[in-house]
């Protein structure tokens, strides 16, 4: 498999930018301790092979802070969209198809169809696996984490935000084929639903009593943030002093 | 014969529950989608039994989903499970 390029400084940043012109960039700010941004180096890897015309490249955030604190890139991954230099879209968090829709809408060619019609020809089930195995954590809601349409996904949202649980979501709303298809792959009749490792975890009842338990901040993988892994080496340091 | 009472009986039926509490949260829900004039929409279920021991909660849950799967097919909108095994 193709590996990524990676760019090493400030100034190699802006030539890129020149260079690239008007052609969509992609920049993945990450991070070699996240395992999400491993992750999302292979979804890179996959939307590049369906985007010849697009630019993916990573840029370890802590090795070029010049950059990452121009854009003020608080956690990895982040993905920074980029046309003529200019900084078009953002995207914070390990959310594969939220990364896939905005690579589809920015790419100047008419590649916008061809997600939702590549996918009908797709057997349903692969489609499923694949959506269920997005992210290490996936939840299946009623409208969007920003703005939930149903009392019992916002409910889920939260109490996810709340464990600093790192997870992507799918709108159920936005594809009928999914939101039928799904209750009979996962023999489960109901959404919010929680996946993790692909593997269902329950609705949110379950959550619930898994967050009672205490068992849930095992189960889930948590969100990542830089400035947690300065307070761990600050306080290291300070204790070694 | 009201939705909840089917539901009570069926339960029952496959269960022998030692306790057993089937609510109508359906006025809560009103305006939503799922709900309807009418309610019976939107049902929150207790029920603690022997027959759930040992098993994992999405087991149990699925145990319960597919003893109510016609209601849930059909009327039933939404349904909340508290379910587990007796306490020794």
């Amino acid at each position: 498999m193709a590996a990524l390029a990676e760019v090493g400084s400030a100034g190699h940043f802006r030539e890129l930018l020149q260079q690239k012109g008007k052609s969509l960039v992609v920049v993945h700010f990450w991070a070699p301790w996240a395992p999400q941004c491993i992750q999302m180096n292979d979804v890179m890897a996959e939307l590049a092979k369906e985007h010849s015309q697009v630019t993916f490249v990573k840029l370890e955030a802590e090795a070029v802070p010049e950059v990452s604190e121009k854009y003020e890139i608080s956690s990895v991954p982040t993905f920074l969209f980029f046309k003529n230099s200019q900084k078009i879209d953002r995207l914070d968090g390990a959310h594969a198809p939220e990364l896939t829709k905005k690579v589809q809408r920015h790419a100047s060619s008419s590649t916008i169809s061809a997600g939702r019609n590549d996918n009908a020809k797709e057997d349903l089930n692969v489609r499923l696996k694949k959506l269920t195995n997005a992210a290490p954590c996936m939840v299946f809601i009623k409208g969007s984490p920003q703005e939930p349409r149903c009392g019992f996904s916002r409910q889920m949202v939260e109490i996810l935000n709340k464990h600093n649980i790192m997870f992507s979501s799918f709108d159920i709303f936005s594809d009928e084929e999914v939101r039928q298809g799904l209750k009979t792959y996962s023999n489960w009749p109901t959404y919010p639903q929680l996946y993790v490792a692909g593997e269902l975890i329950g609705g949110l009842d379950i959550v619930k009593e898994l967050e009672a338990s205490g068992e849930l901040d095992t189960i889930c993988p948590k969100a990542h943030k830089l400035e947690d892994k300065y307070d761990a080496l600050y306080l290291y340091f300070s204790s070694v002093l | 014969m009201r939705v909840s009472d089917i539901m009570i009986k069926k339960l029952r039926d496959a269960f022998a529950p030692e306790f057993l509490d089937v609510i109508d949260e359906s006025h809560r829900h009103e305006g939503h989608a799922g709900a309807r004039p009418g309610g019976q929409t939107h049902y929150r279920v207790k029920i603690v039994a022997s027959a759930f021991a040992g098993k994992s909660r999405v087991a149990i849950h699925r145990m319960i989903n597919d003893t109510l799967a016609e209601e849930l097919a059909n009327q039933v909108h939404a349904l909340a499970i508290e379910a587990s095994a007796p306490r020794a």
